[in-house]
């Protein structure tokens, strides 16, 4: 079922004469993981402002759970949608991980009694609940980047924005970055959608959209996107690495199975190759 | 191996010195950075690398210990004269230099950098141009304002602002970080490029894949002090020692680790096509 609809939509910035979107249709399933994949200017950074009304529509429609996004309902929307924007540095107001995440519970009026319980349970899940008394700035990256997921889920939205929201983090902080997320969406039944050019964040997605020059050029589930070699390249994005070792290994006249495989599933098979008789 | 442009010696740095909040950032570093080498700087978050690289080019004042590029040495006595003297050996691209962006137009900003070290306006002009063509800047956009650009060209723009002074050493600050595959492929190809051309590249990095690809050497910190320096195939074969550093390792490498499990073994493939080679003929021996 889908949460979020997007319909007919297309926008132009103010003093650009080309459309960054144009005629955009999609609709994002509940409970599912979606990642944007697509070049710098492909305009899927513009889409996700423009589903959390932080862009104004210029043309077409997008229901947000049920809600029409317009400057009616921008409370509303921001109830309903976290969003986590690439440097979590930029983002910080507190003189302790503790106040940073209170300060969005205050601006949302959520009574004094109910924030203590919401900021601790946010900062369980983030897995920062031993750092609740330091200063943010004293932080990893990756930290940072936590802190400011809690942040949101204390805010309890359905759907997470994530605008490259890992991109500069180094490759250890990523992973439990994106590990973290894949529990939340399972444990708390988070829809999230996620802005990336990294293929190791779309490997974690169930679907892809990949966007070029302010078109959805391609929807499908991940497995059939990133197992589609003429597809990524096409589009000149990069292999995700178990395609990428599957190319290298056909190419070097290995037989291996057409599909998608995972990490996991490429390890399995290749071993059984190399080390059981057939 | 040719000589060293930059020569380390007994370096110590304490941040706030003098107070109750003095954090010895950097403990008794030796180190040799190779004349026309690509040196990787790798090591956690607060490991020390950005500080190290801050002394190099002369921005902190070392606490104790004395640093040498090209000939021009400075120790904690030193004087602001002899600071400038070592910035003027070395061109820095901090993190993000985009943010650093100030002119007017993108030719301005370039020309800066040579203006500021008095040549004169016709020739700072012509090194500007030069810098941004090797960079592949349009020249369509020189005249542009540089905060009308796009994040990727800004990040071009920075960095055609340092090349500008023509340095024989270049430190690049995590040059690709939030760039796409594309820009980071691109930029990367042209630190290859300077290297060619004869300049000295140090980096610093938290992806593997980029140490394995372009460097010569690595230098890994930890907690202020060298962890390891030599190839990048001499780190990544001592898997404990890369453990310790917390370093991540080269997918390929990561994933020959849980074939390892399964009971194959493999040499330390750093790059996909060593991983594939490798598996290949592990293949042929058992057909055969």
């Amino acid at each position: 079922m889908a949460i979020v609809d997007v319909h007919d939509v297309s926008y132009t910035y103010p003093g650009n004469h080309e459309a960054t979107l144009k005629n955009v249709s999609i609709a994002f399933n509940q409970n599912e993981w979606t990642t944007i994949i697509g070049h710098n200017g492909s305009g899927k950074s513009t889409l996700a402002r423009l589903i959390d009304g932080l862009l104004p529509l210029d043309k077409g429609s997008i229901v947000v759970d049920g809600v029409s996004v317009n400057e009616d309902h921008l409370s509303d929307i921001h109830q309903k949608i976290g969003f986590v924007f690439q440097n979590p540095e930029n983002q910080f107001v507190g003189t302790t991980v503790e106040d940073d995440v209170a300060f969005g519970l205050e601006n949302h009026q959520v009574p004094r009694n109910e924030m203590q319980f919401r900021i601790n349970q946010a900062l369980d899940d983030v897995a920062m609940q031993s750092y609740a008394h330091k200063e943010p700035g004293m932080l990893s990256g990756g930290q940072k980047q936590r802190v400011a997921i809690a942040g949101i889920l204390s805010l309890r939205p359905k759907i997470l924005i994530f605008d490259e929201a890992t991109s500069m983090l180094d490759p250890v902080a990523r992973q439990t970055v994106l590990q973290l997320l894949q529990r939340l969406k399972v444990e708390k039944g988070f829809t999230i959608i996620a802005i990336s050019h990294d293929p190791i964040e779309a490997t974690y997605a169930d679907n892809i959209v990949i966007m070029d020059q302010g078109h959805v050029v391609a929807h499908g589930r991940s497995t059939d996107i990133l197992g589609n070699y003429n597809l990524l390249n096409k589009y000149q994005l990069i292999l995700p690495f178990t395609e990428q070792l599957k190319r290298a290994l056909l190419a070097r006249g290995m037989q291996l199975p057409a599909e998608y495989m995972t990490e996991e599933q490429i390890i399995k098979w290749v071993s059984q190759q190399l080390i059981f008789k057939n | 191996m040719g000589k060293p442009a930059i020569n380390i010696q007994k370096l110590n740095y304490i941040y706030g010195g003098e107070t109750a909040f003095a954090y010895q950032a950097l403990h008794n570093i030796n180190l040799d950075i190779m004349e026309n080498e690509i040196t990787a700087i790798v090591g956690q978050t607060g490991s020390g690398k950005s500080t190290l690289m801050q002394l190099i080019d002369g921005l902190l004042v070392p606490t104790s210990g004395e640093i040498s590029v090209n000939g021009v040495t400075v120790t904690a006595q030193s004087n602001k004269a002899d600071f400038t003297k070592l910035r003027q050996q070395i061109g820095f691209v901090f993190q993000f230099p985009e943010s650093q962006l100030f002119a007017d137009t993108v030719l301005q900003d370039v020309m800066f950098g040579p203006s500021n070290l008095g040549v004169s306006p016709d020739q700072a002009r012509k090194q500007a141009i030069d810098a941004l063509q090797l960079l592949k800047f349009p020249s369509g956009l020189f005249d542009q304002s540089p905060f009308q650009l796009s994040g990727g060209q800004m990040r071009r723009v920075a960095i055609a602002g340092v090349l500008a002074m023509n340095p024989k050493i270049l430190i690049l600050d995590e040059p690709t970080a939030g760039l796409d595959p594309n820009g980071q492929y691109e930029l990367m190809q042209l630190i290859k490029q300077l290297h060619e051309q004869g300049t000295t590249i140090i980096f610093i990095t938290h992806q593997m894949e980029q140490v394995v690809q372009y460097a010569d050497r690595v230098v890994a910190l930890q907690n202020g002090k060298i962890g390891f320096e030599g190839t990048p195939r001499q780190l990544f074969d001592n898997q404990d020692l890369v453990n310790e550093i917390g370093l991540a390792e080269p997918h390929p490498l990561n994933f020959a680790r849980k074939l390892e499990k399964q009971g194959l073994s493999l040499h330390t493939p750093l790059t996909i096509t060593e991983l594939a080679d490798q598996i290949v003929s592990i293949k042929k021996e058992k057909d055969d």
